[in-house]
């Protein structure tokens, strides 16, 4: 057993990732097919594509009833980045209608400022996480409303029980997600510096 | 609340910093991977890295210092110069740029920007537009700055957001080098007709001028070369100042 797998997939971010945890010190396995994703026990997939484009590769790659069962049925622990979190919920709506995972009951959807300040996309830059509750990913970042850096234009809608933290831009949405092994982040922690680094350690060193 | 971004730019010439004033007139700054990585503890919070070189030869040089700097640098980069193909872009990316700027190709291929964005997303596509005022018009310039064209200003723009560009990085051809502020004008201009985050450059030579850029103009984040490599001001200072000035920056 290898210590983290990352998921290849083609995503533009990969190499960043890989980046990060290698410093980091972990054991990686770099994961492109069913047969690798058994041989690790975390699972990351980071994302910086399209929903639905994500979606096709990682069906064409056989990966998607295996990341299904070991998330599900092997409880692997599993960090979805960015898009990674996205295709967790159970249809998203960039450039069409696509399935998700449906991991969990929620849907990926554009920023609308209808009704609100409208602000600029894509949502690029450093934003502060707000309400966030107590989760073993942010342990150690002791600062109040830490920085991450974010790059996208569509974010998670899903039960606020799972929520662990937001950000604000327009109205407040959904920065990370968290329930039993499965995290999510909007963000991109590969490239949010110390805080980003910090989140990464803690999750290559939860124990399942 | 998103932060306003301040963003040092490396001119990348076989490996070293140049820096030349109204893009002429290099002079050496040192080592990329050296510099950036001050920049980093300093607290940029992303680089840019142009390549002046830009040669098919150079072009292997380019992507192995991409490589050194993805492997130490926790924030995004984007990299640009002489990117004229879908294939060009997939390399640097994969050699882990965030992002790539691209200018004259772009002018001369328009589509390349709609191509760009599909496959990779338009967070990772940045159109970088130089700009200089002839006459009363503002004119778009490429190569370098050595090339006049028929575009113009704000339609040019408005034109690179709906082919999917992620982000505008503007360049005052006038104002570069001088240190005598940012093209407030023409930046406001342009903030005030485009959806996508606007980086503004050139003329940057005092913490005033960022601190003017960000609150008239409205811009999202401003890059600078020359006023941090030769350390005159140092991020983490400039910081502390826009802070002052009621502007909200990652720190």
């Amino acid at each position: 057993m290898t210590e983290v797998g990352i998921i290849d997939y083609g995503s533009g971010n990969f190499q960043s990732v890989y980046n990060a945890v290698k410093f980091l010190g972990s054991e990686i396995l770099i994961v492109r097919n069913a047969s690798d994703l058994q041989k690790v026990r975390k699972i990351i997939l980071p994302g910086v594509s399209a929903f639905g484009t994500s979606m096709k590769k990682l069906h064409e790659m056989g990966l998607i009833d295996s990341l299904i069962n070991q998330i599900n049925h092997e409880n692997k622990l599993y960090l979805g980045i960015c898009v990674g979190m996205q295709i967790l919920m159970t249809k998203g709506y960039e450039f069409g209608e696509f399935d998700g995972l449906n991991l969990f009951s929620g849907t990926t959807v554009k920023f609308d400022f209808s009704n609100k300040s409208p602000q600029r996309l894509p949502h690029m830059g450093w934003n502060r996480i707000i309400n966030y509750q107590n989760s073993k990913l942010f342990t150690g970042i002791d600062i109040e409303e830490p920085s991450f850096y974010f790059a996208h234009s569509y974010h998670i809608v899903t039960e606020a029980q799972y929520v662990n933290s937001q950000a604000l831009y327009g109205y407040p949405f959904i920065a990370s997600i968290e329930r039993e092994n499965i995290f999510g982040v909007q963000f991109h922690p590969e490239k949010s510096h110390q805080n980003g680094l910090m989140l990464l350690n803690n999750f290559v060193n939860l124990n399942a | 609340m998103i932060t306003k971004r301040i963003i040092p730019c490396l001119d990348i010439r076989e490996g070293r910093v140049v820096k030349g004033t109204n893009f002429v007139n290099l002079r050496d700054a040192g080592s990329a991977v050296e510099l950036a990585q001050r920049y980093y503890e300093e607290g940029a919070d992303e680089l840019v890295f142009l390549d002046i070189t830009a040669t098919e030869e150079k072009r292997k040089t380019l992507l192995e210092l991409v490589k050194q700097v993805a492997a130490v640098l926790r924030i995004p980069f984007t990299v640009g110069g002489g990117i004229s193909e879908i294939k060009d872009i997939e390399m640097l990316l994969k050699a882990g740029a965030d992002k790539v700027s691209l200018n004259s190709s772009i002018v001369k291929n328009p589509e390349l920007i709609t191509q760009a964005a599909k496959r990779f997303g338009s967070q990772a596509v940045v159109a970088a537009i130089d700009t200089k005022r002839i006459g009363d018009q503002i004119k778009i310039f490429v190569k370098g700055g050595k090339e006049e064209t028929d575009r113009i200003g704000l339609p040019w723009c408005k034109e690179v957001v709906e082919r999917g560009a992620g982000e505008i990085l503007l360049t005052s051809m006038d104002h570069d080098g001088t240190k005598s502020g940012f093209d407030i004008e023409f930046l406001s201009q342009v903030t005030e007709n485009v959806s996508v985050p606007v980086i503004a450059s050139g003329g940057a030579g005092s913490k005033e001028h960022f601190a003017e850029v960000f609150l008239q103009a409205k811009v999202d984040a401003a890059l600078a070369a020359g006023i941090f490599h030769f350390q005159e001001l140092n991020i983490g200072e400039l910081k502390n100042y826009l802070q002052s000035q009621s502007i909200s920056v990652r720190v």
